[in-house]
């Protein structure tokens, strides 16, 4: 075997060896379970929710036709400031009046013929008595013509019985004296009309003026009825305001109840922020946010949550996504209504505090622990726990700042010597 | 008809002398090995010697394969998980039994099997018996490494298994790079193994050995390369 050959073989064997020799050594001091792990950081720790949000005036009125009339006039244009009964539209009057000139003369009707009831002139009255008298007198002549009738009838049928006349003859006289019972009994209906004419005309039927009562108070509603419409065919403001929308045009007929201007007041905004269903923990009146508007980049509105809605909302009706909606006031001016703006709500307000990782904090509802790393080995460390947001959570007793502790500590036993494989670069906290 | 004086000198160097002569005299045992290409003891010796270290060391594998899957378990519902866990020990038994019985002749298949190929491509005369030969015997100085790696299971405890190689990565502190795979394929027993089986290929095909040797190294690069970029890409791996 050559020289060489021999070396190489030494060599070989060395190398066999030093590979086992390495292998035990390894066997006999383990490098550590691999460990991802961060520092404990004092720094600014907040809690905040992110959300969209839109901006309306506070008292936004929506002013709508009260009539259905076509619009005449518009009196206003957007943007227009307004005084409260500051007239803002004119509607189309010609129908109304005419409504009102007829109820005027039903009215006047109606009116006419219950004082007519009420009141009886001296002249009816005798006009009424001359009737009656003049009836008695027609009576009279009547009853005269009967009694006359009557005796000639019954001469005659003495004389028929003694041969002395026709029976065409008696028949004739029959006849004569019926007429002349008839005209006796149409006297006697005509003085009974005319006294009951004189009657009524002295002592008046309570029942009918009452009636007649109740017709006029029915043509006096119409007409204020009448009145009120043509009144509001002249549309005012109810407050002061703004002009922030108008609907329809001039020409345009409108229904009762159609949309015709909007009015709020710009300087007295609300931004109606739209949460996530699983942001809205924590959440409460009185907390501050931060309102920002893509319009001015940098700029922001202070704001303090005012109130919060009472239930969860569906954000539209094609959609499953729920929303949440908490109501701000801002604190400076500029926001403009209908702006969609980005609002932060700080559940916790900005402060210092010792912060590690979300995932480095492990236990129980009651204990809260973290594992942290001191020379190489894991130890468990109770810790008393604040606040938390997404990244991180906040300690307050048990850990210094600058403690090196295990992100997945679910992963490693106490006293296990541990290899940290990653020192996790603090996020910024927000 | 009197025999050959050196066969018959060879024929009495059989068994147990064959096994030690592949560690200091292998070309002799190559030579003997392609007048009389009998494999069958040693290949069933090696076989059960074999079974009864994976059934010695069951215990200890049990053990780190939980340990592993603990430390990495798999993306599972815990009740999934819970069944998986309690299936495992028994999948690594008959696992490590099936492996323990079946590996040796796979690898001596398929390194007869390259052998062959080469030999086809030299046009050189090798039968595959005596090729098969070969392979069973220049496996050697793998099951020496395998007892040792057993050794290893048995006597270190379980947690530091894991981060135990008998290749040039035990140099290196453990990491994921292809670098590490590679050197984790490096294994001064199956080198010494490729060299056997290359010189064992030349002598049955009579030919120089450092063509088989060194194309036995590439077939072993391509491999080693393979599994070290796999390993490198496999999320799991460390």
């Amino acid at each position: 075997m050559s020289r060489a050959a021999k070396v190489g073989i030494a060599l070989a064997v060395l190398l066999g060896a030093g590979v086992v020799v390495a292998a035990v050594w390894r066997g006999l001091n383990p490098p550590g379970t691999p460990v991802k792990v961060a520092l404990a950081e004092e720094r600014l720790f907040e809690d905040k929710v992110l959300a969209t949000g839109k901006v309306e005036p506070e008292g936004e009125i929506d002013v709508t036709s009260p009539v259905a009339a076509k619009l005449l006039r518009l009196a206003v244009r957007e943007g227009d400031r307004v005084k409260a009964g500051q007239l803002l539209a004119e509607l189309d009057t010609g129908d109304l009046e005419n409504k009102v000139k007829s109820a005027e003369a039903a009215l006047a009707v109606a009116e006419a013929e219950l004082s007519a009831l009420k009141n009886v002139r001296p002249e009816d009255v005798a006009q009424a008595e001359a009737g009656v008298r003049e009836a008695e007198e027609l009576l009279k002549e009547a009853q005269a013509v009967a009694d006359t009738a009557q005796k000639k009838l019954e001469r005659y049928r003495f004389l028929r019985s003694h041969g002395a006349v026709s029976a065409a003859e008696l028949e004739a006289v029959e006849t004569e004296a019926a007429r002349a019972q008839a005209q006796v009994r149409a006297a006697e209906a005509r003085l009974e009309s005319a006294q009951a004419r004189l009657q009524a005309l002295k002592n008046p039927d309570p029942q009918k003026i009452a009636v007649q009562e109740a017709r006029v108070n029915q043509a006096r509603v119409a007409l204020e009825e009448a009145r009120s419409q043509l009144a509001k065919a002249k549309i005012t403001a109810p407050t002061d305001g703004v002009v922030l929308q108008v609907g329809p045009r001039e020409g345009d007929f409108l229904q009762p109840g159609a949309f015709i201007l909007k009015l709020g007041d710009v300087n007295r905004v609300r931004v109606v922020a739209e949460l996530s269903e699983q942001d809205l923990a924590g959440i409460k009146a009185g907390q501050k946010g931060v309102v920002t508007w893509s319009a001015y980049p940098g700029k922001e509105w202070p704001a303090v949550v005012e109130r919060l809605s009472p239930t969860v909302t569906r954000k539209a009706d094609q959609t499953a996504e729920s929303i949440y909606k908490v109501y701000l006031r801002p604190e400076k001016e500029g926001l403009l209504p209908g702006a969609r703006v980005d609002v932060s709500i700080y559940r916790t307000p900005p402060r210092k505090a010792v912060l590690v990782p979300l995932e480095a904090v492990f236990g129980t509802d009651k204990e809260k622990f973290v594992m942290v790393v001191e020379n190489g080995v894991a130890r468990r460390q109770k810790v008393a726990v604040g606040g938390s947001n997404e990244l991180y959570t906040e300690i307050k007793e048990g850990l210094k700042p600058g403690t090196m502790v295990v992100l997945n500590p679910r992963q490693v036993k106490e006293g296990e010597r541990v290899r940290p494989e990653t020192l996790a670069g603090q996020r910024k906290g927000s | 008809m009197a025999q050959d004086p050196q066969i018959v000198e060879r024929e009495k160097r059989s068994g147990g002398c064959r096994f030690l002569r592949a560690f200091y005299a292998p070309r002799q045992l190559f030579e003997e090995l392609a007048d009389k290409p009998s494999f069958l003891a040693m290949a069933l010796a090696l076989t059960a010697i074999n079974l009864v270290l994976v059934v010695v060391a069951l215990p200890k594998l049990q053990a780190l394969t939980l340990h592993m899957f603990e430390q990495n378990p798999p993306p599972v519902p815990p009740e999934e998980l819970e069944r998986v866990r309690a299936l495992l020990p028994k999948q690594v038994a008959i696992g490590g039994v099936a492996s323990g019985v079946l590996f040796p002749w796979v690898i001596w298949l398929l390194v007869a099997l390259a052998l062959k190929i080469y030999a086809a491509f030299s046009t050189k005369e090798a039968p595959y018996r005596t090729l098969f030969a070969v392979a069973v015997f220049g496996y050697l100085p793998v099951f020496l490494g395998s007892i040792i790696a057993y050794v290893l299971i048995l006597a270190l405890p379980v947690q530091s298994l894991p981060h135990v190689t008998l290749s040039l990565a035990a140099f290196l502190p453990q990491q994921k790079t292809l670098l590490y795979n590679f050197l984790a394929q490096c294994n001064p027993f199956t080198w010494w193994s490729l060299v056997l089986w290359g010189l064992g290929g030349a002598v049955a095909m009579r030919t120089k050995p450092s063509g088989p040797v060194l194309y036995m190294f590439g077939l072993w690069l391509l491999v080693a390369l393979l599994l070290a970029a796999l390993g490198t890409l496999s999320p799991g791996a460390a």
